[in-house]
């Protein structure tokens, strides 16, 4: 992938992921990634292992965290969690969405 | 923004933790590439190809691991501390290298941050008083008469300061000297005598006690002083109780009331400030009189040319009822310009030269990069080959070259703290000389110009060596690869450049030079060899009644006390003569009179008279102060209150009134002619007196030597007007300052309150007014050889690196047959057209530039070409030498042994 087009998806994937998290709760890396392909349809398909990048940056950031824990098949992985920080960005960035295809929508409706 | 501190943070801290977060993603990693194995085998997939996609599904691991590793820290920092490092390393293996540019670029930056605290200190840093920039200096001016700058009259002041309505304060202010008696000796105090909202004006308070009432401008209310802090200090033991104790000051009592703090700022030291107060019909207090100085507030949001408007409307009206006023008008300056403007230029360039030496600094080094970068060639194909991009590479050479600088600028700075201690030395050059120091504003210009400069040498030679072409040349040959043409342009560009700057600054250096000779060539008019001089603040009980206009010469105790000091001084052993005037020359102090001379018609209006300069002189001054006699006699002893009125005039006035004629017998007024008298100020009956003009002397500068010498006449005290004030001055057999004692003996025994002050002598006050010149030639001289020495460097570092570089290619020609003269020949050659090119440019450039100087020269144009052909020839031998070494060691070339080495 380009870097131009990593910085496009970088926020979209930082709020799917935040989204991902609130809905399921705890995931480790792996859950998180086939839920992504389930739901972006094969946005992510190739190249899962640059998630860990921007897991390691929401964790930065502080909306979310992290700790070792034992999978449903007895591995032991790390588990992500949103914290209440990221429950906020989650409500913001949803809202600055929901205004943004508002807008586009009233564009393109009134084309129509 | 609270998450971008986080962020931040988190990642400072990534870099200490940088092994267990690498640590923790390869576990990570591996459980995701298991996981998704199993998923792809439940599908159906064998084992291989389960892991297969699984491989690909999740990407390359090396990639992820380096997108990881750059998100956890700083990538930037890190990248930075490598190259850090490795340049440190590559430092310390080439000690002399690094030396050599650590002192070069010490002294470059050095000397930049010096004057720029100086530049800084004088020139940019507001005045030390409430909001500064509205602050101006308000002057009397006679454009008609071409008068442009002069003091103000009392009453014109008070005219000014009721009246207008585009100041918030207006003050007006007078120097002087006060004898302060009481103690062991009496001393002499400069101080000023000032309207009581001065320090309101300047939005300064007294640190103690209280300000000035405006009552307190009332004769008899006006015995109030403010003392400075330093005097506080000194004299009155910084004892908060000095309030409401007395000074006698000129044999006055006066009472203090307040102490002013350590940072009030005078341009020069003040101790005593007194209220300005006059006695009715005081003849200071009229329109007779123009000395006061003013400084004005502006209001909010009022210009300059509005109160330039304001004040001379009032002073318009002020001509309806005093016509003697006709043509007298005001202007007004920013105050700071006052202070320090005439410093401006010199000040300007001397940072333009130092900026220059820094630059032939940076060539030097610059061409100093490229010759041992040459010698990297393995290493920079070596990295490239291993990925490292053209941007990377160029990071590591520009880090090295700021490392470099930044040293050089921390070594120049410690040089710079040792360079302004010796700043008390230019005591009387610059203004605002406390105000000199290594602020926040200093070192963030040293930080600056040391990564500028960096980037700037360092931009060259990495360019050059960042392009790579040809691995495997450069790897088979361990190096020694033959010069790309790129190179040795480089070079020759750089050898070019540098002997230009270093004509141009070398130019200006010249033009100082030869200006200060002109100076110091100018015919003073006067000796000063072996005189003496000090100055005598005669208190007023000596002269009881100042306002009588018609009176002859000084007072009884007043010509007393002139006659009796000059003739007692003159029996002092060792004393040759000895006199008194009003003012010494080179002093800049102007008093000056009216001049009517009686052989034409009169002038129709006062303001139609001329001014000239006017000295009151007493006893043998001419003699004393080597006056030189060119025509008819001197006064002395002859000339009393009873015989007939005599003055002598300078060549000058000569040349003015009486051009190519004998002056000599001409009869002349120093006042207005008698039906230009206002109506009251002279009693009936009463006549000007005439004086006639016995002798002519030679042009005595009273202001600089740079200007000319005006028109001046001098008069007896004992028959016109003198000073409360005089210098005294004394020629001496032997050392003058070996009579001090005996003279203040002398004085003593006339008055023991009489303090001997500003003890100097005519050759010290002459060295003093032209130290700023001098200290100006003294400091482009520096620089100008600094630039010299540093170019001359540079081309033979330049030569000699092309002589070995082109080693088997002399051998090859020399094998042929080639002759060693013609080898000789071939390198000077080379390296003389560069220094041709660079000082045709360099004259070019310095025809441009040097226009700059011209208001800082005496007696010689910016564009002499005198001192332009010199200076080219000069710098074309040095450079001619700095070829001619090299080239000689190239003609030492054995063929065999540099065939050999190919």
């Amino acid at each position: 992938m380009s870097e131009a087009k990593t910085d496009v998806l970088q926020g979209t994937l930082d709020l799917m992921v935040l989204k991902t998290l609130e809905a399921m709760g705890s995931m480790h890396g792996y859950g998180i990634a086939r839920r992504l392909e389930q739901v972006s349809e094969d946005l992510l398909q190739l190249n899962q292992g640059t998630l860990y990048p921007a897991l390691l940056r929401l964790q930065q950031k502080g909306w979310i965290t992290s700790s070792w824990g034992v999978s449903d098949n007895n591995r032991k992985a790390k588990f992500y969690t949103i914290t209440r920080s990221g429950k906020k960005q989650l409500t913001i960035e949803a809202r600055n969405w929901e205004r943004i295809s508002a807008v586009i929508g009233k564009l393109l409706g009134s084309e129509g | 923004m609270l998450t971008w501190y986080r962020l931040i943070l988190s990642r400072l801290t990534g870099i200490a933790k940088k092994q267990t977060l690498a640590g923790e993603l390869s576990d990570e990693l591996r459980v995701h590439h298991e996981m998704l194995r199993e998923e792809n085998m439940r599908r159906g997939m064998s084992r291989e190809e389960a892991d297969r996609h699984a491989n690909m599904s999740l990407g390359n691991a090396t990639n992820i691991q380096e997108r990881y590793r750059d998100q956890a820290a700083l990538p930037f920092f890190e990248v930075l501390w490598q190259d850090l490092r490795y340049a440190v390393r590559l430092l310390r293996k080439s000690p002399g290298f690094t030396a050599v540019a650590i002192i070069t670029l010490a002294l470059g930056i050095g000397a930049n941050t010096a004057i720029f605290s100086v530049v800084n200190g004088v020139l940019l840093r507001p005045l030390p008083y409430e909001d500064p920039a509205k602050l101006m200096f308000i002057f009397s001016s006679s454009p008609s008469r071409g008068l442009h700058n002069y003091g103000t009259s009392p009453p014109d002041f008070r005219a000014m300061r009721e009246r207008n309505h585009t100041l918030a304060g207006l003050s007006g202010f007078y120097s002087g000297h006060f004898n302060l008696t009481g103690a062991e000796q009496p001393e002499l105090l400069p101080g000023d005598v000032v309207s009581a909202e001065y320090f309101r004006t300047l939005g300064v308070q007294p640190a103690l006690g209280r300000d000035f009432l405006p009552n307190e401008e009332q004769w008899g209310s006006h015995h109030v002083v403010v003392v400075s802090e330093a005097f506080w200090r000194t004299h009155l033991n910084s004892d908060p109780g000095a309030l409401n104790k007395t000074l006698m000051l000129n044999g006055e009592p006066y009472k203090i009331i307040g102490v002013m703090p350590a940072s009030f700022y005078t341009l020069v030291p003040k101790h005593v400030w007194i209220p300005m107060a006059w006695k009715p019909k005081d003849n200071f207090d009229s329109h007779n009189n123009y000395f006061l100085d003013m400084i004005g507030r502006l209001k909010p949001g009022v210009t300059q040319q509005q109160v330039y408007s304001d004040l001379n409307s009032i002073m318009l009206g002020i001509v309806q009822q005093f016509p003697e006023n006709k043509g007298v008008g005001a202007d007004l300056e920013p105050l700071r310009e006052t202070l320090v403007g005439d410093v401006r230029p010199a000040l300007m360039v001397l940072l333009g030269a130092v900026a220059a030496v820094l630059l032939i600094a940076c060539v030097n080094l610059a061409n100093l990069m490229l010759v041992r970068s040459a010698g990297r060639k393995k290493e920079i194909a070596i990295r490239s080959a291993l990925g490292a991009g053209r941007t990377r590479l160029l990071r590591q050479f520009i880090t090295e070259s700021i490392l470099l600088s930044m040293l050089g600028g921390l070594l120049g700075l410690v040089l710079a703290y040792f360079f302004l201690g010796l700043l008390p030395l230019a005591q009387n050059i610059l203004p605002r000389m406390q105000e000199i120091h290594l602020d926040t504003r200093v070192l963030l210009f040293t930080f600056a110009i040391s990564v500028l400069t960096g980037a700037l040498f360092g931009l060259v030679p990495a360019l050059q060596n960042s392009r790579v072409h040809k691995f495997s040349n450069a790897l088979k040959e361990g190096g020694r690869t033959s010069e790309t043409g790129g190179g040795s342009r480089a070079r020759a560009g750089l050898v070019i450049t540098e002997v230009a700057l270093a004509l141009v600054l070398l130019i200006g250096s010249g033009l100082a030079i030869r200006s200060f000779q002109r100076l110091m060539h100018v015919d003073a008019g006067f000796d000063p060899a072996n005189v003496l001089t000090f100055r005598v603040s005669l208190p007023q009980s000596y002269d009881p009644h100042p306002d009588d206009p018609t009176r002859i010469g000084a007072p009884p105790r007043i010509a007393a006390f002139y006659q009796g000091m000059v003739d007692r001084m003159e029996q002092i052993p060792g004393v040759r003569s000895a006199g008194a005037t009003s003012s010494l020359p080179l002093q800049g102090e102007n008093w000056t009179k009216f001049f009517v001379p009686l052989d034409r018609p009169l002038p129709v209006s006062v303001e139609a008279i001329a001014n000239v300069q006017y000295c009151g002189i007493a006893g043998h001054f001419f003699k004393a102060n080597g006056v030189r006699l060119l025509k008819g006699r001197l006064l002395d002893e002859h000339d009393h209150a009873t015989s007939a009125l005599s003055v002598v005039v300078n060549e000058a006035l000569v040349r003015t009134y009486w051009p190519g004629q004998d002056a000599i017998g001409k009869q002349v007024l120093l006042t207005p002619p008698d039906n230009l008298i206002p109506i009251g100020e002279a009693p009936p009956g009463y006549h000007v007196p005439h004086f006639t003009i016995v002798g002519v002397v030679s042009d005595a500068h009273y202001g600089g030597l740079d200007k000319n010498p005006k028109p001046a006449v001098y008069a007896s005290v004992l028959q016109h007007d003198f000073s409360s004030n005089p210098a005294f001055t004394v020629r001496a057999d032997g050392d003058p300052k070996n009579l001090v004692s005996a003279i203040r003996n002398v004085l003593a025994q006339f008055d023991k309150s009489l303090p001997m002050a500003r003890i100097s002598t005519m050759e010290n006050i002459m060295a003093d007014s032209v130290a700023q010149p001098r200290l100006e030639a003294l400091l482009l001289g520096l620089f100008g050889g600094l630039a010299m020495l540093l170019a001359a460097v540079g081309i033979y570092g330049v030569m000699s690196y092309t002589v070995a570089q082109r080693t088997s290619e002399i051998g090859i020609r020399m094998a042929l047959g080639a002759l060693r003269f013609d080898v000789l020949n071939m390198v000077l050659w080379q390296g003389l057209r560069l220094a041709a090119i660079g000082l045709a440019i360099g004259l070019a450039l310095a025809f441009a530039v040097t226009r700059v100087m011209s208001k800082v020269l005496f007696g010689i144009s910016a564009t002499d070409p005198a001192t332009f052909a010199v200076i080219a020839v000069l710098l074309a031998a040095v450079a001619a030498l700095a070829c001619y070494i090299p080239a000689r060691r190239a003609t030492k070339v054995d063929p065999m042994v540099a065939l050999r080495y190919e």
